[in-house]
């Protein structure tokens, strides 16, 4: 069962997101965060893909996209960034990002870009 | 005896005889008057007395000379005594000037045959008489010039003075004292289309506006009471062809002067110039109502001197002292946002041209160099010829105005952005139970939550129109130019509404290529929009007519319905923010009112146009364009 790591600074979303998530068959992690640590989380869930939130309070999710992709260890895993803003796209990609979507997405959506994405 | 006599008397007298060329007898005056002596005419005769005369006399003296004998020779025995010649002279003084002599000559002695023998000359000096003479001849001479001269530039400027009188544009006109014309020059038919002529014995009163009669009687009276005064007015007079004139009249009370005997109005049309100040009037006093109002500061530029006036309100706004501020087009230009600055400028030079009309926002620096925020207006008034002469403006401080607008754009930003979050979160529970439903065949429930979920969707419209809104008022929005085909999107938009929309229909008459180059959500958008639109207010209808045309500058797209219609007054304002069609029912149309602000917009960065023709009751037809370019 692939594992899918949801990364939010909002409890609803993590909610709706392992809902979802495990409806559609995958293994889900959630982390409710205030930015820190991030990292050494990722590392110890090692999942199959992440999702992360752009604007995250305290860090900005740009700047832990960069750090993963940089890591030896959490390098590979596929990031797909959400944001409600929609001219985040671009900076996501900037960021190392594999893939963006815009919230509110649709779950047809959300899991065709999971499945496009995720590590086989 | 004779000779005491003739020795006594300051004349010279000679006694000359004919005959032997002698002279007889010269008496003692002839020191004084030529410096000889009486021995020296007498011994050395004719030849030496001849060769003392000015050589320009001789001749003079010698035919007046022989004429006078000849004519006493045929006198014969006269014994009249009085002279038979008289002659003005000049002779050689001893001390070698020459000296002007008045001779009379006389008959003396005749022969036995009543022939003149000889001759009795009387002579004065008449030298100081002679040169007086001369320095008046001279002086008469000098006159006589310096008159050809006078008299020459005199008709130089009689002539130049008649041409200015009869071609100028200024009218003269002599009338008499009950304003009857006298004369009045051939300009006059510039001012009342009339020939001077058919003014000859006419009252001048005929022609002047009723409104002005009274004044001009007055001032006539005023006038005719004061011999050489003069007074100006300025009044209305009547052209042919019905129109009135404003003219400037200055009437000169000459009746009792004869060369003249009337009264001289010279007058010109001022008609240009009134309309002018009748304009600056009405717009100084708008302004002056519109100051007083609304704390506005005014301006008075003077452009031909390029000179700027300031109103006291102007300084304050931009904490500017009056000894600090030259009065430039360019100092009040230094005033302004540098990002602002250039089209600011173009917009005065367009006006300058008559080009544009000056109504503007722009970003300034007020007091200590802090941002504002002005809102100016202003109005160039131009000379009969079309060239500017001032430009009047009215600027207000709008900072405040600016600044609530942006913390309200903020505001409807993060709210919009707020809400999507638990939208989000709805949105995915939604679809997932929806689909846990589906799958455990409860089909009940699943249909709730597909309304439910059709419900959210609204909803998150309604939030994208609001995040659309403040992002185009920022211009934050980035577009992403695409090429695709505008037949493609319009099936696939009319199939998502007519998903919802079940009772209209959605033709697409596509009726060209149709491939374009623009963001393709956005115009999905516009078109999402302008076919809910034609649905919502259409109720009675069934049909919404989609249509889509290519030419060679841009792909024309049309959407009609056959609902309610739009007033004429409304479809001006269709367009703005925050507008819905006014409806007897009201509430009867959902929505913020900000789609077709919002479409506008988005055609409007795409170089777009979009409109509408509209008949109250028969239904409306949106229009826009998409420009044809390249990807």
């Amino acid at each position: 069962m692939k594992k899918i790591l949801v990364i939010d600074d909002d409890e609803g979303i993590l909610e709706a997101m392992r809902l979802t998530l495990v409806t559609a068959g995958y293994s889900v992690e959630t982390l409710i965060t205030d930015g820190k640590d991030i990292i050494k989380k990722v590392k110890n869930v090692s999942p199959d893909l992440v999702i992360l939130d752009y604007l995250l309070s305290g860090q900005e999710g740009k700047n832990i996209c960069k750090q993963l992709k940089s890591e030896r260890s959490t390098g590979k895993i596929p990031i797909l960034i959400t944001s409600a803003h929609p001219n985040v796209e671009k900076l996501a990609v900037e960021a190392g990002a594999d893939d963006f979507i815009e919230k509110p997405f649709d779950i047809d959506e959300l899991l065709n870009k999971i499945k496009k994405n995720i590590l086989l | 005896m004779f000779r005491e006599i003739a020795d006594s008397v300051p004349a010279m007298i000679a006694v000359y005889n004919i005959k032997t060329e002698e002279y007889v007898y010269v008496n003692r005056a002839i020191k004084k008057l030529l410096g000889y002596t009486p021995s020296d005419f007498t011994k050395k005769g004719l030849k030496f007395v001849s060769s003392l005369v000015h050589p320009d006399d001789m001749s003079r003296l010698l035919l007046e000379n022989s004429k006078a004998l000849r004519e006493a020779n045929k006198k014969r025995h006269s014994s009249d005594r009085n002279p038979i010649v008289s002659f003005e002279y000049r002779m050689k003084h001893k001390n070698g000037t020459y000296r002007w002599l008045h001779t009379d000559g006389s008959v003396f002695f005749r022969d036995e045959k009543g022939k003149v023998e000889s001759v009795l000359n009387a002579s004065l000096d008449i030298t100081g008489r002679k040169e007086i003479e001369e320095k008046y001849k001279k002086i008469a001479e000098e006159l006589e010039e310096r008159i050809a001269e006078r008299t020459k530039t005199l008709e130089q400027s009689e002539k130049k003075f008649r041409a200015l009188v009869e071609k100028s544009w200024e009218v003269v006109a002599l009338v008499d004292r009950s304003a009857k014309i006298l004369y009045a020059t051939p300009s006059m038919i510039r001012l009342f289309g009339r020939d001077y002529k058919e003014f000859l014995g006419m009252s001048g009163i005929k022609f002047i506006h009723p409104f002005d009669v009274p004044l001009v009687l007055k001032t006539l009276a005023r006038l005719i009471l004061k011999p050489k005064s003069s007074e100006t007015l300025e009044l209305r007079v009547r052209h042919k062809d019905g129109s009135y004139k404003w003219i400037e009249a200055t009437g000169t009370n000459l009746l009792n002067e004869p060369e003249v005997g009337a009264i001289v109005v010279n007058f010109r049309d001022i008609t240009e110039r009134r309309k002018a100040a009748e304009e600056l009037l009405e717009s100084e006093e708008r302004l002056r109502i519109a100051t007083e109002a609304g704390q506005i500061g005014i301006w008075d530029w003077d452009i031909v001197n390029n000179r700027i006036t300031w109103s006291d309100r102007l300084f304050e706004i931009y904490g500017i002292s009056k000894e600090d501020f030259s009065g430039t087009v360019e100092e009040y230009l230094k005033t302004i946002h540098p990002q602002d600055v250039k089209y600011v400028n173009s917009l005065i030079k367009k006006c300058l041209e008559g080009k544009a009309e000056y109504k503007v926002e722009y970003r300034a620096f007020g007091k200590g160099g802090s941002l504002i925020w002005i809102s100016a207006q202003a109005k160039v008034i131009f000379d009969s010829k079309g060239k500017p002469l001032r430009m009047l403006g009215a600027c207000f401080d709008i900072t405040a105005r600016k600044e609530q607008e942006q913390r309200k754009d903020d505001f409807i930003a993060l709210a919009s952005h707020e809400l999507k979050t638990p939208v989000t979160s709805l949105k995915l529970f939604t679809q997932s139970l929806n689909k846990r439903f589906k799958k455990q065949k409860d089909h009940e429930l699943g249909g709730y939550l597909s309304a439910m979920d059709r419900q959210i969707g609204k909803l998150v419209n309604l939030i994208d129109d609001l995040l659309d809104v403040s992002h185009v008022r920022s211009g934050k929005t980035n577009y992403k130019m695409e090429q695709f085909s505008f037949s493609d999107l319009a099936r696939e938009v009319s199939q998502n509404i007519g998903s919802i929309a079940k009772k209209h229909k959605i033709i697409i008459k596509d009726r060209s290529k149709s491939d374009v180059v623009a963001d393709k959500e956005r115009i999905s958008q516009v078109l999402t929009n302008l076919i809910n639109n034609a649905i919502k207010y259409s109720p009675k209808s069934n049909k919404v007519i989609v249509s889509f045309e290519k030419d060679t500058r841009s792909l024309i797209v049309s959407v009609r319905d056959f609902g309610i219609g739009i007033s004429e007054d409304d479809q001006e304002r269709v367009f703005d923010r925050f507008f819905q069609a006014a409806n007897p029912k009201r509430n009867t149309f959902s929505g913020l009112g900000l789609g077709l602000y919002i479409s506008k917009e988005i055609i409007d960065r795409h170089g777009g146009k979009i409109w509408l023709e509209s008949k109250e009751g028969k239904g409306s037809t949106f229009y826009f364009t998409i420009p044809n370019k390249r990807n």
